[in-house]
């Protein structure tokens, strides 16, 4: 523990020399110049493409240290010796132009939009390159390209951008964070999410950053990129870099807008009416005399009761982000303030966030020290939603109130499953505080030319606050007698990185860089809970846990419970890095990677990577050619690991708390102990072994540019907790966590680009991303170990335990639908037929149905379409997004359309289509359908107000939303479904969450209309 | 250039300095909340505290077969609407056409219970060394977990030693498993404690040792071949004999609330509705409507019920009829409950297997409310202890072998003294069908049943939802899981 002291302090240290540095070579600089001012050059920077000012835009006098940069404005002024001096002007992303002063003293030039983009750097690991020299597989997607809508998560601003990257929102709840998976599943139990790194901190929740502090998202997707991450790259990394100061006069900028959500689409239920209709056609019309089911106001009139219009409502939301920026030569600043409030579409449900973030840049001695300080705070408080009761909205009578005569909630006494959901909307409090602060510091030191040695430190302290009441008096609830509770979970997370790295220039054979470091990362992580139950009044709820009578009355071991635990991860890695002639790269990293998470046997891991590129079009026989512009070949192979569905003392024999036990001796119960985890020495990471073959090209100048990409992905020593022999001696718990199988995921990606039309007032930009892959579980078993039967995909409703719609085969696609042919209704009973495993006459019992491969809730192709228009001041973008091939099994329609039991609940429009007498629900492909869709994900139209205005540079009104249409033949609310293709519990359950099925009850997706500005002064 | 030399030198420092440090390569898990297990075991309190879990783990012995009875004449789980239909699963059950595969779960959970608890045993065995006394009440405790598995699945594994000292995991037959068994039991026989009640209530005591080889013996025929009438009797004799049990009159008194005060109680699993729960028998078989009548906060599940004709074998003036929930059902406050919109009357008649939805379906079969259903509980959970073993079972097993000793007048005197106390006239002749039934009046839904069934040969036979069933069925399947993980394990024949 003496480390991190030392650490701290030489921070500090540092830290306070960097200023004292940064004022005295401040000072020298500005007396330098002074001396040597002959004349100076005025003028502005302007995008080609549409006229706006270009802030942060290098200028150089060429052959000289001076420069300039250029401000918010694009403005910029610079001293030149003489009328010979040439101008360089150069910008990421632009085509670098130089320019000859001449006698002039004012200088305009407009910048080309560098459309090859291949001077633009790209964030790889500890490190940058240009996207010439890159040879894996890395998408960058930069703030301007960011989706445009309501997006809270920076998830959100990237969805169907980066090929191969499928990020699932599966619901309109805005406390749900969106799914991510890269290049398929890779793992069960391993873990699924790809690792977030943001500024050089590893692991922060990407849902504690705002989506308007960012600057760039760097995807990396293969091995070679990735691997310099380790035993946590397997499912890709997204490296998140913010906001930056830029030299020049300061900026403020201040965006915000004001957005309205509503349901997207709607149960198709029964009204009031309706439902006595069919009630009556199914049942005779003496049903309609139970008074519970049908009861009657005072005046004799039936009710009609809109259930979901009873719980959802208009959601209102708003955004105000605040952003001020500067700083000179050798010190930027970026401090940024936001604020989001989202309400959801349920009633009492939405979220508050406040993110703040301050980002300073320091260079020193004579600019060889170079510090970035990052600081941000997030605070998130979080109404969230019981779905429970979007299930109940569903199920629950048209026919009766919300409240009766009495004043009271009107409910089905003694029903089993039909609760008031206005009840359980008005009667329940469910709270989550989150907060985050991330500190870090990174240096970079300059020892000699080239040699660089570099210290990355950070601190990550996390709290979450989940808070819960619901009134026992509620039917609904009576159940949890009134149950109240708080949990409180943190965690701290302490970074340590040291890198060195050195680059060489080789005259004109071309370059070279290594790098070498070593990581330490510790997080501790602790929380406590306590409930209670039995409250005599509703009016404490959970704030006042010791006022309940259950802890008394029924005292239990279960009341408060606390946990605490800690991983390390230590870390050496290396890369090297070679281009030659400007046609041939290569790139090789090996990383060692040690977890106390890890079994004693298997503590240490490495991963290693190659990767080479090569650009034809450098070649004399491509040269010159103008249909083909740019060719480069990538090929690249490596090892990633995936740990992080390991959790701390996984590999260890535990002993513990489990149940109680009856001691006569006392005449009262005692908690027992008990093993309840197996030892696995040999327990480690998953192996990822990738190859990718990347073809990225140019057309027509740039016009049209594009990625190819094949991969082929096989994870090794997957992960899955196995069941153990029972057999009386050889384990001392059910099952154990270990590596045993094998999944292969292969795909083709493609991205292509461009500029459809392109006058100076009318640009069209398109975009293409596709990406298809084929997932396959190869083995599951083996080493004595055996996963058994892993049945799946549970196709729930009433007499449905046991009944599932997936098997974990191997051979197959993960979720693949093993399930009866639906054959017809009998004409005699209304039962189900299938066809028969012995082929014979159709059967209606399920275990004599033939099984059969009935569809696959993967998709065989993802794509969207992004298109950008801008005509003079007025700009129009938006995205459409498409899931092709993918099977759902509608199993909400299944349990809403059975006439024989339409008295049980509500039932949706049309059950005159099926058998009056058709009451048991059945599993088969009847409910199976195909979900492709297209949806037009988001749009915006906005208005750039010409200012001619010294105080404010830049002004644009815009409208848009979110999901404004969607395409597709799926009969249920929405056919993306959150698809998380790993374990339940992250890995705890031996059970695979359900992929494909909708089950009914999802918070809906909504439809969003936007409203905003973005001001620059 | 001093400052720059300041500075590297700084840096370099820095990472030696870090470099150097012994945490920075130490992997080494520090725990918190957790507890390896080479940490634990040591003190007398922490002791009792493993041994405890071991009686805990015997808790859930309801819970493995409270389903499992439907393979049984006395109890089914019709299909009502859609409610229960369950994948046709109880259907299998019920009809004898289960699975190893499509029903591994059921038969996998009873076989990594017996097994997993073995497995605790054997540990506690190893760690408790020198404790003569706790160690043969632990292997008598083992030798009854293999008593069940020898029962369910006939030809399954003996495991004696721990995971540190176990030899592979043989497959043996069932009459090894017999001997080994017997041979266990008769061994700790002089060293088990004669206490009844108190800190021995729940627990292995020398009476409960007495019940598993009356059991076994009672039931040699079936597991080896040959007979063994006279020890059955032999240590039926020992409980009786012990003069430390005696038969309550109020019959239902066994399954009250607070039925641990049973005198007639030999074995049971403490059960507390919220310190240890796992009671939810009337969850299972009370109508949705029930609610209203206990004043449960939850509506429970409408599921199992009894066939018609057995409920008719009980006389009307049988006092155990009293088990069974039949005819008009009412609200707490005595109110008429309804059904949709028929009267909520609970029939014995079970039209169909598998009945279309509506009230006619939901209401048929009679409901047991053996167990005391205890009203206003706050969960799914009651008080009332699973009675394994008890005194009442005994006397039917000793008429019973008397029976086929042919002792006829000491097997009258036993039966009709437990017909007595359900207050029906005594026989004055018997057959074997007679013994049968009046076991099926006296031990319903305690989950015998299946056992007693296969000893009288009438397992397999037709009753009303069931077919004439092959004789294999009489063992369960070796779980298809247990295949997959155990190359030595053969299937039992039939599957």
């Amino acid at each position: 523990m003496t480390m991190k002291i030392t650490f701290k302090t030489n921070l500090g240290r540092i830290a306070a020399k960097s200023v004292r540095f940064a004022t005295v070579f401040l000072a020298l600089m500005v007396s330098g110049m002074a001396a040597y001012a002959q004349k100076a050059v005025t003028g502005k920077v302007t995008d080609g493409a549409d006229g706006s000012g270009l802030p942060g835009v290098s200028v150089s006098v060429k052959g000289t240290t001076t420069g300039s940069v250029t401000d918010a404005t694009g403005s910029y002024k610079v001293t030149v010796p003489s009328d010979d001096a040439v101008l360089a002007f150069s910008f990421i992303g632009y085509v670098s132009q130089e320019v000859a002063v001449g006698s002039r003293s004012a200088i305009d030039i407009a910048l080309a939009a560098d459309l090859q983009s291949l001077q633009e750097v790209v964030v790889i690991g500890y490190g940058e390159a240009k996207r010439k020299d890159v040879t894996g597989s890395i998408t960058q997607v930069t703030a301007k390209e960011f989706n445009s809508g309501v997006n809270q998560n920076p998830l959100q601003s990237i969805q169907g951008k980066v090929a191969g990257l499928t990020i699932t929102q599966g619901s309109g709840d805005p406390n749900a964070s969106p799914t991510v998976r890269l290049r398929g599943y890779t793992s069960l139990a391993g873990g699924s999410d790809p690792l977030y790194v943001v500024d050089g901190v590893i692991g922060v929740p990407i849902n504690s950053i705002s989506p308007n502090d960012i600057e760039t998202m760097d995807v990396l997707k293969d091995a070679s990129a990735s691997a310099i991450y380790g035993s946590r790259a397997a499912n890709g990394v997204i490296m998140i870099t913010t906001k930056r100061g830029k030299s020049g006069k300061p900026s403020v900028t201040f965006n915000n807008y004001v957005a309205v959500e509503q349901i997207s689409n709607r149960l198709d239920l029964l009204d009031g009416d309706g439902y006595r209709r069919e009630v009556g056609r199914l049942k005779g019309p003496a049903s309609l005399n139970d008074l519970q089911r049908f009861p009657k106001d005072a005046n004799g009139n039936s009710y009609n009761t809109d259930w979901q219009s009873e719980i959802f409502r208009t959601g209102y939301s708003y955004n105000n982000n605040l952003g001020i920026s500067g700083g000179g030569p050798n010190f930027n600043y970026r401090g940024s303030l936001d604020f989001i409030n989202r309400d959801g579409i349920l009633a009492n449900t939405g979220l508050k966030r406040t993110t703040g973030r301050i980002n300073i840049d320091q260079k020193a001695l004579n600019d060889k020290l170079s510090v970035q300080y990052n600081l941000s705070f997030a605070n998130t408080n979080s109404k969230l939603a019981d779905w429970g009761i979007i299930g109940s909205a569903i199920t629950f009578l048209p026919t009766i109130p919300v409240r009766n005569d009495k004043g009271e909630y009107a409910e089905i006494a003694g029903s089993f499953d039909l609760n008031n959901p206005v009840a359980m909307l008005e009667n329940q409090k469910f709270d989550e505080v989150k907060r985050i602060t991330v500190g870090g510091i990174n240096m970079k030191y300059e020892i000699l030319n080239g040699l660089t040695v570099g210290v990355n430190g950070a601190y990550r302290d996390e709290n979450n606050v989940q808070s819960r009441f619901r009134d026992g008096a509620i039917k609904a609830y009576q159940g949890t007698n009134g149950e109240a509770s708080r949990g409180l979970q943190q965690s701290k997370d302490k970074l340590l990185e040291l890198t060195g790295s050195y680059t060489r220039q080789l005259g004109s054979i071309g370059n070279f860089n290594v790098l070498g470091g070593y990581s330490f990362q510790e997080v501790d992580f602790d929380g406590f809970g306590a409930r209670n139950t039995q409250f005599v009044t509703s009016k404490v709820g959970y704030d006042n846990l010791g006022s309940g009578a259950g802890s008394i009355l029924n005292p239990s071991n279960n009341y408060t419970s606390s946990y605490r635990g800690q991983t390390r991860l230590i870390s050496f890695f290396s890369r090297a890095t070679a281009n030659f002639y400007d046609k041939y790269n290569v790139t090789a990293t090996l990383r060692r990677d040690g977890s106390s998470k890890f079994g004693k046997n298997n503590k240490w891991g490495v991963f290693p990577s190659v990767a080479a590129g090569w650009t034809i079009s450098n070649e004399s026989f491509l040269e010159g050619n103008t249909t083909l512009s740019f060719l480069k070949l990538r090929v690249g192979w490596g090892q990633t690991g995936n740990s992080e569905g390991i959790g701390a003392y996984n590999s260890i024999r535990l002993l513990g708390p489990v149940g109680s036990y009856y001691d006569g001796r006392f005449g009262d119960f005692l908690p027992g102990y008990d093993f309840i985890q197996n030892d696995n020495p040999n327990l480690k990471w998953e192996v990822i072994e990738q190859t990718n073959i990347g073809l990225d090209f140019q057309l027509f100048g740039g016009r049209l540019n594009g990625t190819l990409e094949v991969y082929n992905k096989d994870t090794r020593d997957a992960l899955y907790r196995y069941q153990v022999s029972s057999n009386g001696t050889q384990y001392v718990a059910n099952n154990i966590l270990a590596n045993i199988g094998t999944i292969r995921n292969r795909g083709i990606e493609l991205a292509l680009g461009g500029d459809v039309v392109k006058t100076d007032d009318f640009v069209w930009n398109a975009r293409l991303v596709g990406s298809f892959y084929k997932n396959t579980i190869v083995s599951l078993d083996g080493k004595g170990l055996s996963a058994g039967e892993v049945r799946f995909n549970p196709f729930g409703g009433r007499g449905l335990s046991n009944v599932w719609a997936s098997t974990l085969r191997p051979g197959r696609p993960l979720g693949e639908f093993y399930i009866p042919r639906f054959s017809g209704f009998s004409p005699t009973d209304g039962k189900v037929l299938m066809e028969a495993k012995d082929g014979k006459e159709p059967v209606s019992e399920y275990d004599k149905a033939l099984l059969y491969e009935a569809g696959n809730p993967q998709p065989f192709l993802t794509g969207a379409l992004i298109n950008a228009f801008r005509y003079k001041n007025l700009d129009l973008s938006f995205q459409l997004r498409g899931i092709f091939g993918h099977s759902i099994l509608n199993n909400l329609r299944s349990n809403l359309l059975i006439p024989g039991s339409v008295l049980e609940t509500n039932m949706l429009n049309g059950l005159d289509q099926l058998p009056n007498n058709y009451s048991a629900n059945q599993l088969s492909d009847y409910w199976l359908e195909k979900a492709t869709f297209v949806r037009l994900d988001n749009w915006q139209i906005g208005y750039q107000i010409p200012v001619a205005n010294k105080l404010v540079s830049n002004a644009r009104v815009y409208v848009g939303g979110n999901n404004l249409f969607i395409i597709t033949k799926y009969k249920g609310v929405d056919p993306e479904l959150e698809v998380k293709g790993d374990l339940q519990g992250g890995g705890t359950s031996q059970l695979p969450n359900s992929i494909g099925l909708d089950a009914g009850g999802i918070y809906p997706k909504t439809r969003t209309f936007q409203l905003g500005f973005n001001l620059t002064f | 250039m001093y400052a720059k030399f300041k500075t590297s030198a700084f840096a370099v420092g820095i990472a030696l300095a870090l470099l150097g440090g012994s945490s920075c390569t130490n992997l080494e898990e520090e725990t918190f909340n957790v507890i390896p297990a080479d940490q634990f075991g040591q003190t007398q309190a922490q002791k009792d505290a493993l041994i405890g879990p071991l009686y805990g783990g015997l808790g859930d012995y309801f819970d493995r077969f409270n389903g499992l009875n439907a393979v049984t004449d006395e109890q089914v789980v019709p299909t009502r609407g859609g409610d229960w239909k369950d994948g046709d699963a109880w259907r299998r059950l019920h009809e004898h056409t289960w699975s190893a595969t499509a029903d591994n779960g059921q038969f996998n959970g009873i076989w990594t219970w017996i097994y997993n608890n073995i497995t605790r045993i054997n540990r506690a065995i190893d760690g408790n060394k020198g404790n003569d006394v706790l160690v043969a009440e632990l292997r008598a405790l083992r030798a009854f977990y293999h008593y069940l598995a020898l029962d369910n699945f006939g030809n399954v594994i003996i495991a004696s030693g721990s995971v540190e000292t176990g030899t592979a995991a043989d497959q043996k037959t069932r009459a090894e498993v017999y001997a080994f068994v017997e041979k266990e039991l008769l061994d700790v026989y002089p060293k088990i404690s004669k206490t009844v009640g108190g800190g021995s209530y729940g627990r292995i005591n020398r009476y409960v040792v007495d019940m598993i080889l009356a059991k076994l013996y009672l039931n040699a025929q079936v597991y080896t071949g040959t007979p063994q009438w006279a020890k059955t009797v032999q240590y039926c004799d020992s409980i009786i004999g012990s003069n430390k049990y005696s038969l309550p009159d109020d019959f239902l008194s066994n399954f009250s609330i607070t039925n641990q005060l049973s005198p007639e109680s030999i074995l049971s699993t403490p059960f507390d509705k919220s310190k240890r729960g796992g009671m939810n028998i009337q969850m299972r078989t009370l109508h949705y409507k029930s609610q209203l009548t206990y004043n449960l906060p939850n509506a429970p599940w409408n599921g199992y019920c009894t066939l018609a004709e057995f409920y008719d074998s009980f006389d009307n003036q049988d006092k155990r009829k009293k088990m069974w929930l039949i005819g008009q059902q009412f609200a707490a406050d005595g109110t008429p409950l309804m059904d949709d919109d028929v009267p909520m009357i609970i029939t014995k008649e079970i039209p169909a297997f598998e009945m279309p939805a509506g009230p006619t379906g939901r209401l048929a079969g009679a409901r047991s409310i053996k167990y005391e259903i205890q009203k206003s509980s706050p969960g799914v959970d009651q008080d009332n202890d699973f009675v394994i073993y008890r005194l009442g079972d005994v006397y039917l097993m000793r008429g019973e072998a008397n029976f086929r000793l042919n002792r006829t007048p000491q097997a009258l005197a036993d039966i009709n003294k437990i017909r007595e106390r359900a207050g029906v006239a005594g026989f004055t002749s018997l057959t074997l069908n007679d013994i049968l039934a009046e076991r099926g009046r006296e031990l319903a839904w305690e989950y015998h049943r299946r056992q007693d069934l296969i000893r009288f040969d009438q397992f397999t036979k037709a009753w009303t939802f069931k077919a004439v069933s092959a004789k294999t069925r009489e063992l369960y399947p070796i779980p298809a899981d247990q295949l997959a993980l155990n190359p030595k394990l053969k299937q039992n024949p039939g599957y």
